[in-house]
C-alpha cells in the first residue's frame, strides 16, 4: 500500500517571506517550496507548500517572525 | 589611468561583480516577485540572497532591506516618507544636497522646518549642538555618517541614542560608509539607513538600498505594482514590497550581491585599514609639496574616510583636475554636491579637489599622484 504524503499551503504576506521561509523551514528539516498563492482572493500572493508537520512549520514562522496571511485550511494533497 | 574618484562611484568593480551582472542577463533574465514560473522564482532567489548578504553586513533582517536606484532616493524615502505637516527636521552642517534639497524643498513648500547643527572636532560638543537645536515639533534628525568632501566622521552612534532619548527618529546618510565602516543595527540607534550600492558595496551603478530599522514604515513615494496584494488599492504595509513598487534593478541587484560578498569576505575593517593607510601615504606626500593646500588634519583611523581634500595655490581645482586628467589621474573637483560643507569650511568660492581611495589603489599610484602633484604645484609658483 501506498502512503499519501500531507501537503500544506501556508500562505505568507510577501516573497521575501517566502523565500526566507523557505530557507528556515529547510534548515530546520521540513521540505518546502516557495510559489505562488492561487487561492487569494486578494490579488497575488505567494506561499509555502509544506511537506510534513504543518503545525510545526507554521510555528517556527511566527517564531522567526515569518508573517502568515491566513491559517492553512489542512493539508491539501496535491 | 589611476582612479582616485572612489567617494564617487567606486571603479575598477571585483571581476565577481562584473560576472554576476552578466549571469543575471544571461540566466536570471525574468521578473523577481510578479510570476511563478520557475525562472522567476530562481531570479526571486537571487534577489532574496542579495537582501540576506546585505541583512548579514548590517545586523538585521531580509525583509528590512529595500532596494532602490540610488542613495539619494533612499534619503528621499525617509525624509519625505516619515515627516509630517508642522515637524521640524535637524541636519548637520556637512550634509550632501541628498539631505539638504530634500530638507529646503520640504521648507519651500510650507511643509516643514529644520535647522542646521555644527559639526566639531568634539563628539560631546556635536551631539551637544544637535540637541540644542531641539523644538517641541522635532521629528527627526537626519545627518551623514562622514563628510563626501572632507572625509570626516561624524558621531552617528552618539547623535542616534540622544536622538532616541528625546524620543526622535534617526535617518543617516551612509553614501560613503557602507561597506567601509561597520554599521551594526541591532546596536546603533539608527532608524533609517540609507546607503548606495555602487560606492563601499562594489555593485554597478544604478542600486541603492534603504534598511528600515522602525516599525514606523515611510509612505511610499512611488506607487504601484508589488506583485502582492494586488487587488487592493493601496500599497502593501509590510516590508519590503511596501517600498519597492514596479520591477526592480534585477541585473544590478545581483550584481550588488557580488559586490556585498567582496566586502564581507574581506571585512569592512580590512578595507577601511587598507585604504587609510594609503590615504595616510597620500596626506602626508602632498603635505610635503609647496604649493599644495590641504583642509584637514592627518587623516586618523576612526575619525576620517580616506578622502582627501586640497588645491593647489593659484588653481581654480577644475583646472587642477584637467591636468591630472592628462596625467591619466581621476578626481573629482568644484563643490561635490555638498554646499553646507563648503561653506562651513570657506571653500564655497571654488571649491576643491577630492582624491578618494578605494580597495583596488595601491602606494604606486599613491606616489604617482604626489609625483605630479609636485610638477603642478610647481608649474604655478
Amino acid at each position: 500500500m501506498s502512503q499519501t504524503i500531507e501537503y500544506t499551503e501556508i500562505p505568507v504576506t510577501s516573497l521575501t517571506y517566502a523565500l526566507k521561509g523557505q530557507k528556515l523551514l529547510q534548515q530546520c528539516g521540513i521540505m518546502a517550496w516557495a510559489g505562488r498563492d492561487h487561492q487569494r482572493t486578494s490579488g497575488c500572493g505567494y506561499q509555502l507548500t509544506v511537506r510534513g508537520d504543518a503545525e510545526k512549520a507554521r510555528r517556527l514562522l511566527e517564531q522567526n517572525g515569518i508573517r502568515i496571511k491566513q491559517l492553512p485550511q489542512g493539508g491539501t494533497g496535491r | 589611468m589611476i582612479y582616485f574618484d572612489n567617494a564617487a562611484t567606486t571603479f575598477p568593480k571585483p571581476p565577481a561583480v562584473v560576472q554576476a551582472v552578466r549571469e543575471a542577463l544571461v540566466r536570471y533574465g525574468a521578473n523577481p516577485g510578479r510570476s511563478g514560473h520557475d525562472l522567476s522564482m530562481q531570479t526571486a532567489q537571487k534577489i532574496y540572497e542579495c537582501r540576506e548578504k546585505l541583512a548579514t553586513l548590517f545586523c538585521c533582517q531580509s525583509e528590512q532591506i529595500v532596494f532602490t536606484k540610488n542613495c539619494t532616493e533612499s534619503v528621499n524615502i525617509a525624509i519625505k516618507g516619515m515627516l509630517r505637516p508642522g515637524d521640524h527636521l535637524i541636519i548637520s552642517d556637512l550634509e550632501h544636497n541628498a539631505v539638504y534639497r530634500v530638507a529646503e524643498a520640504l521648507r519651500r513648500a510650507g511643509l516643514i522646518t529644520y535647522d542646521v547643527a555644527a559639526v566639531t572636532a568634539s563628539d560631546e560638543q556635536t551631539v551637544l549642538n544637535f540637541e540644542r537645536l531641539i523644538r517641541p515639533n522635532t521629528r527627526m534628525i537626519a545627518c551623514t555618517h562622514a563628510s563626501n568632501v572632507f572625509g570626516f566622521r561624524l558621531p552617528v552612534e552618539k547623535i542616534g541614542a540622544m536622538a532616541h532619548r528625546r524620543g526622535l527618529l534617526m535617518v543617516v546618510d551612509a553614501a560613503q560608509t557602507a561597506g567601509l565602516l561597520t554599521i551594526d543595527l541591532s546596536r546603533m540607534h539608527i532608524d533609517y539607513l540609507c546607503m548606495p550600492g555602487h560606492k563601499g558595496l562594489y555593485g554597478p551603478a544604478g542600486t541603492g538600498v534603504l534598511i528600515v530599522n522602525n516599525s514606523l514604515l515611510p509612505q511610499s513615494l512611488c506607487q504601484g505594482g508589488t506583485g502582492s496584494l494586488s487587488m487592493e488599492p493601496e500599497m502593501p504595509d509590510f516590508l519590503p514590497d511596501r517600498l519597492e513598487s514596479g520591477t526592480i534593478n534585477t541585473s544590478g541587484i545581483i550584481g550588488l550581491g557580488a559586490g556585498v560578498d567582496f566586502v564581507l569576505k574581506n571585512t569592512p575593517e580590512r578595507l577601511y585599514r587598507h585604504e587609510m593607510q594609503l590615504c595616510s601615504a597620500l596626506y602626508h606626500g602632498l603635505r610635503s609639496i609647496r604649493g599644495v593646500v590641504l583642509y584637514s588634519n592627518p587623516p586618523q583611523l576612526g575619525r576620517n574616510l580616506p578622502v582627501v581634500a586640497m588645491n593647489y595655490v593659484g588653481l581654480n581645482p577644475e583646472r587642477a583636475a584637467e591636468l591630472l586628467n592628462q596625467h591619466h589621474i581621476a578626481v573629482r573637483a568644484g563643490f561635490h554636491c555638498a554646499a553646507l560643507a563648503h561653506r562651513k569650511m570657506g571653500t564655497d568660492r571654488e571649491g576643491t579637489v577630492r582624491m578618494s581611495l578605494g580597495a583596488f589603489n595601491s602606494m604606486d599610484e599613491v606616489r604617482t599622484v604626489c609625483k605630479v602633484s609636485e610638477k603642478i604645484a610647481r608649474i604655478r609658483r
